[in-house]
């Protein structure tokens, strides 16, 4: 039987990742970002207004011209820029909100990451890894009661959890076939967010079929990220976690999710790195990243970088670093999750494509529905800001005039990595986005929407199929409108997974 | 080396019939994009034949689909032939 230590040294292969490394050093130079930071203060507003031009037109953003973003001050000018994130987001994206919800299968972890519940040395954590009987019960929950399409599946860095375990629970939550209103729901799309892995491990979850492979770096400052993950464990090498997307791509994953969390350094100095970490990818293999995520430190137990940490943002910033994240990678899906309050995710929802919903991050908590719904801290990485129900997010969204997108079309029809790469960039995917929301949206009134939400659904479907019928800008053929006509009738006739 | 010996084929297939052709490879439920040719049509991207773990995916109506098929398999013996040798 291998111990915990035996396959500890077994996972990283520095073989894998310093074969892109220029001699001791990686793509992310702290002193060039904090240069570039400094450099760039009190911008121009005309070259703001050109910054803002270009990430108009989809363009990816230098690191300099970003730089000159976050370094704006004038009240006025970030609400231009607020208004320009919000028109990129409906350009490429269309009017439409993705949503999803977070499965934990396990809490073990050999790391001892300061600011994470799950951190080794919590010994008040209550640790689980679900068998694969009891993911099938949660897939059950969120399939068949809440109506979730799209998971983001999430493991702890163990040899419980390793890429066999996590292979098998990604086929069992494909093999559920939840009982609905009307016929089955099932899980259409499976991403995970687990540790950095080898291109051999990463090849085997490809063949299995994931969605997005999501690796956060958490801090891109060298020196933070050494402080706050101890020496000696697994995630202390920054380098092995920063070229994780590069083994993803060697194995054919080519949808890869990048992040930060938000709280452990400067907030400019993570979106530099994300910044830089996009650019890297465009360079060495063509694909940025599908999704940016940012998250911001939440309460944790026994976590003491979170109570220490003087690199807290506030609402305000956040606000911004999105804004910013959102002109320097225009293409990129940005994903707003409940550690959020509702009042927050509302206020940057026009410039992200994602949320989460009816979310328990609790590693078995969906098997409880109904009947348990308090969070308990010492089951669970951190504290949620927002446990409202789908059925009110989407609610509360069709109020705001977005529709709620259930689409998991993309990755089941080829388009993936370089393809929809150059449908995001060119504004052509929102075409896609507009149709295959209007099909899912009705699937999801029909079979698990409340009344009240069903009449404000409904309100928007109305809408957004007018606009695909007089859709000049966008230019659908008359055949494609046919099609949509044709599709949405049979789904209102009970048929399911139509797509376009 | 897939994406060369493929997009010239392609490209005519796509033309000559008024199609877009996507060709993907199967990884479980994901079809991870190879190449493809032809004018975005914003149609149902229908599965028209699958071969050897690949699958030829065509938006639009009206084409030869035999004809298609064919020049899909040849595109990919010759793919599977610059693998193995």
């Amino acid at each position: 039987m291998i111990t915990e230590s035996s396959w500890i040294k077994k996972v990283i292969k520095e073989e894998e990742y310093k074969k892109y490394m220029n001699g001791e050093k990686d793509f992310i130079n702290d002193d060039e970002i904090m240069q570039k930071i400094e450099k760039n203060k009190n911008p121009d507003p005309s070259k703001i207004r050109n910054i803002m031009k270009k990430s108009l037109e989809i363009q990816t953003l230098s690191p300099d011209e970003t730089a000159s973003l976050l370094n704006v001050t004038n009240p006025l000018l970030w609400e231009e820029i607020y208004e320009t994130a919000a028109k990129i987001k409906k350009k490429v994206y269309d009017n439409r909100v993705v949503t999803f919800a977070p499965l934990y299968c396990s809490n073990y972890c050999v790391n001892n990451c300061l600011y994470c519940g799950f951190r080794r040395d919590n010994k008040e954590e209550v640790r689980r890894r679900l068998t694969l009987e009891e993911v099938k019960r949660e897939t059950g929950v969120l399939a068949g009661k809440i109506g979730h399409k799209r998971l983001i599946v999430v493991y702890g860095e163990h040899p419980l959890s390793d890429a066999k375990y996590i292979a098998n629970t990604i086929q069992a939550i494909y093999s559920v076939k939840a009982k609905t209103k009307n016929g089955y729901g099932s899980i259409r799309r499976v991403n995970i967010n687990a540790a950095p892995m080898s291109i051999e491990d990463l090849s085997m979850l490809k063949e299995i079929g994931i969605g997005t492979y999501q690796v956060f770096q958490e801090t891109y400052h060298h020196e933070t990220y050494k402080k706050v993950h101890p020496s000696g464990t697994l995630k202390s090498n920054y380098q092995w976690r920063l070229y994780s997307m590069h083994r993803a791509f060697e194995a054919g994953v080519d949808d890869v999710a990048i992040g930060a969390l938000f709280g452990l350094y400067d907030w400019k100095f993570e979106v530099m790195g994300l910044l830089y970490h996009a650019i890297e990818l465009e360079k060495r293999f063509g694909v940025g990243p599908h999704t940016v995520s940012f998250p911001r430190l939440t309460p944790a137990k026994n976590a003491p970088y979170v109570q220490k940490t003087k690199y807290k943002v506030s609402d305000e910033n956040f606000k911004k670093l999105i804004a910013v994240i959102r002109l320097s990678i225009p293409y990129t899906g940005l994903i707003v999750t409940a550690r959020e309050p509702a009042r927050v995710r509302n206020e940057v929802l026009p410039m992200c494509t994602q949320t989460d919903a009816s979310t328990r991050i609790g590693v078995g908590a969906y098997s409880l529905w109904g009947k348990e719904k308090e969070q308990k801290l010492n089951r669970q990485q951190f504290l949620i800001g927002d446990d409202r129900e789908l059925d009110t997010v989407v609610r509360e969204l069709s109020e705001m005039g977005y529709i709620t997108s259930f689409c998991t079309a993309g990755y089941r029809c080829g388009r993936t990595g370089k393809n929809i790469m150059e449908l995001l960039k060119s504004g052509k995917e929102g075409s896609f986005c507009k149709l295959n929301a209007i099909l899912t949206f009705r699937e999801w009134l029909d079979d698990f929407a409340s009344e009240e939400t069903k009449r404000a659904g409904e309100k928007i479907i109305k809408r957004e199929m007018e606009e695909v019928k007089k859709s000049a800008t966008r230019a659908y053929s008359p055949q494609v409108v046919e099609e949509l006509e044709n599709y949405y009738k049979r789904i209102k006739n009970g048929e399911r997974d139509l797509y376009f | 080396m897939e994406k060369e010996i493929c997009i010239s084929e392609l490209k005519r297939l796509s033309h000559l019939y008024d199609i877009e052709i996507t060709v993907a490879k199967k990884a479980g439920r994901r079809w991870s994009y190879i190449v493809n040719a032809g004018e975005e049509k914003f149609l149902p991207s229908q599965i028209v034949d699958q071969f050897e773990g690949y699958a030829l995916f065509v938006e639009g109506k009206d084409f030869d689909n035999e004809a298609v098929v064919n020049a899909f398999r040849k595109i990919i013996k010759k793919i599977n032939a610059q693998k193995g040798g």
